[in-house]
């Protein structure tokens, strides 16, 4: 602000320097025309003299004959004396000497002593606080002084100077107080931003800049930042249901497992009893164990822990989904078939085969009775896709979207009774995306729905 | 008393259930939001224990809905912990919240306070007809020596109790005592009351004609 100030007052007073100078050499220019035209006036009323008046070297003319009167037209001395007059308006004096110093003659002034100068033979000024004088060489070997007072025009001058001074001050004062206003209006929004910023943070995400009120510029950079805002909101809002969705789903084994036992203990009951009890406990605590099992490896997933790299042989892993499915297969009465290339990638066996047991498995069990599953394995140049086809009831078009979101269940009460943990998807979806694959879904209602990844075949 | 469980899991439910009618309370059961509500909405239950989580509307929903024209005691039953979870609960009608895991006990001492301050009854013990009705050992006393009585019995001792110096009549008794799978026989409530009469003396209870029981201060 301070350097700021200095550099407008520097300015200033340096244009105000330039033109204070600038108008008293202009004022000098116009001093010294005036008074070199006054002297070109006298110059010529000496022109006018007879030159034997002036000159000593000019023969005089023969004196006149006595008794008869000088001849007519012939003037004298004085009369020529008449002709040498200053402009009015100068207000100056002048002196003419001769070449002999004899003073021819001197206006305006009381007293004057010949100056040294006056024997140069360029003309010169010199001037002292309130004159300026012009000496030069007139005709007939004279030498002529004109002087005028310079206080009239020089005070103009300084009254200038002095308003130029006085507008120098007001145009510093005004553009302090200006720049200084500009700034502020400049820095407000930035403070407004850094205001609004501050007051985001993980319990308060919904605060937004007010762009509507910003310049173009800052505008832009107020909606990357609310752009900014809005997607950790979103975020944070993502890992908040997450966290309230584990917890409800840790917390209700544990509630069946604490509810189960203390009914059963809260009086002597028959032994069939204590076995159901037991029995619902062992239920709840498998169904912890699922559900910690997939939180870990949810948790592993996104700590970006890498998996192992080996090659896999898929159709070897999906003879291995197959015989671990084939109980199920039954149990539901669903048919499994399969058309299985041989296919190598680069990945991990165990991760891949956990991928497929859990599509043929939700396959199975989200199929209509009678239905049937089929899991192929082919490959593209660049890319191996295992796809998972069923028969069952499809998914509505508005759960896909969050179909691979953790704890989204289509149907919350058929999901839990076939023992879902709401994490399957979510997994299959971090365990393929961590081997660089992708995964979809197609699905239409009452058709049947189809899961496919695509591994790469080779790591780039 | 008759109480409605609203809890989508199954095995917390059954457990639920069977607990509290162990306790001596007649239980409906509900699964999810909509049953929930209109079983709460249909009859007077003493009080609901309601998850949050629940197919069909949620808990809140319910609790919305149901406090438009009821004033039952609720109890949230959540896994949902967090403080603003059991604030907007409370806020929004509820009269108590219990965070799952939960102990079988608290949830009774809970259900046992907010059916006696409904009542208007702040102290667990109730002097009436000259007996000591013991809320939370659910056993009546006279002169210091404790009366046998069934769960049933007890029931609507407990009920009278809770509205002593009031009239209370068959249905609303039948529609306290028995859940939605009782057969209520309705001569079984003269053969209760007679069997409390035996126990407790002739005049514990009063009969008004046409219009139902009564219990002294």
């Amino acid at each position: 602000m301070l350097w700021y100030g200095g550099l407008i007052l520097i300015v200033v007073a340096g244009l105000g320097g330039m033109l204070t100078y600038r108008t008293y050499l202009d004022a000098q220019r116009r001093i010294d025309a005036r008074l070199e035209s006054a002297a070109q006036v006298l110059e010529a009323g000496l022109t006018a003299f007879p030159a034997h008046e002036l000159d000593p070297d000019e023969p005089q003319p023969p004196p006149p004959k006595k008794g008869k009167p000088p001849p007519p037209g012939r003037k004298k001395r004085e009369d020529f004396l008449e002709l040498l007059e200053l402009p009015r308006d100068l207000r100056g004096y002048y002196a003419i000497w001769k070449h002999d110093d004899e003073l021819v003659k001197a206006e305006g002034i009381e007293e004057i002593a010949i100056p040294k100068r006056i024997f140069e033979e360029e003309p010169s000024y010199w001037e002292d606080d309130d004159v300026r004088e012009l000496t030069r060489r007139g005709p007939h070997q004279t030498q002529i002084l004109v002087g005028m007072p310079t206080a009239k025009e020089l005070g103009d001058v300084k009254q200038f100077a002095l308003r130029v001074l006085f507008l120098s001050l007001a145009a510093v004062t005004f553009g302090m107080i200006g720049g200084w206003a500009i700034a502020v209006r400049m820095i407000r929004p930035i403070a407004d931003i850094s205001a609004a910023a501050s007051k985001i943070s993980a319990d308060n995400l919904v605060e937004r800049i007010d762009v509507d009120r910003l310049e173009s510029e800052l505008a832009g950079l107020g909606n990357v930042l609310n752009d900014t805002f809005a997607r950790l909101e979103s975020a944070f809002a993502r890992q908040k249901q997450f966290t309230a969705d584990a917890s409800h789903e840790l917390r209700t084994p544990l509630a069946i497992l604490q509810a189960q036992a203390e009914l059963a203990l809260s009086r002597n009951r028959e032994p069939a009893e204590y076995r159901i009890t037991i029995e619902k406990c062992l239920k709840a605590a498998q169904r912890m164990t699922h559900l910690v099992e997939g939180l870990l490896t949810l948790a592993r997933s996104d700590a970006g822990q890498p998996l192992a790299s080996t090659t896999v042989s898929l159709h070897q892993v999906a003879v291995e989904c197959l015989t671990q499915m084939k109980p199920l297969a039954e149990e539901k009465k669903v048919t499994l078939t399969a058309a299985l290339e041989h296919v190598d990638v680069p990945g991990d066996a165990d991760a891949i085969l956990q991928v497929m047991l859990n599509l043929v498995g939700n396959a199975i069990r989200f199929n209509k009775p009678e239905g049937t599953v089929h899991l192929s394995v082919s490959a593209t140049p660049a890319e191996a896709v295992l796809s998972v086809r069923d028969t069952g009831l499809g998914i509505p078009e508005a759960d896909r979207a969050q179909l691979f979101e953790r704890f989204y269940r289509v149907d919350k009460a058929r999901s839990r009774a076939a023992g879902g943990t709401g994490l399957g998807l979510a997994i299959c979806k971090a365990l393929v995306e961590a081997q660089r694959g992708t995964i979809a879904c197609q699905s239409q209602e009452n058709v049947g729905t189809t899961f496919e990844v695509r591994l790469p075949r080779f790591f780039v | 008393m008759r109480v409605l469980v609203v809890e989508d899991e199954p095995e917390i439910r059954a457990a639920l259930a069977q607990s509290l009618r162990e306790g001596g309370y007649a239980v409906d059961e509900a699964a999810d939001g909509n049953d929930g509500l209109y079983k709460a909405q249909s009859w007077d239950y003493d009080a609901i224990v309601l998850d949050l989580m629940i197919p069909g509307i949620d808990g809140w929903q319910l609790l919305k809905r149901l406090r438009k024209t009821k004033k039952i005691p609720v109890l949230i039953l959540s896994a949902r912990d967090t403080v603003p979870d059991r604030v907007q609960g409370l806020d929004l009608g509820a009269d108590d919240y219990l965070v799952k895991p939960f102990v079988l006990a608290e949830l009774h001492a809970r259900l046992r306070a907010l059916i006696r301050r409904a009542a208007g009854q702040a102290k667990p013990q109730i002097e009436a007809g000259g007996a000591v009705i013991d809320l939370k050992a659910r056993n009546v006393s006279r002169e210091g020596q404790v009366v046998d009585l069934t769960a049933r019995e007890f029931a609507i001792v407990e009920m009278l109790a809770l509205r002593r110096g009031e009239v209370v009549s068959r249905t609303q008794l039948y529609d306290h005592l028995f859940d939605e799978n009782d057969d209520s026989l309705s001569n079984l409530l003269d053969v209760h009351i007679s069997n409390i009469r035996k126990k407790l003396g002739k005049d514990f209870i009063t009969t008004r004609r046409g219009q139902g029981y009564l219990l002294d201060d």
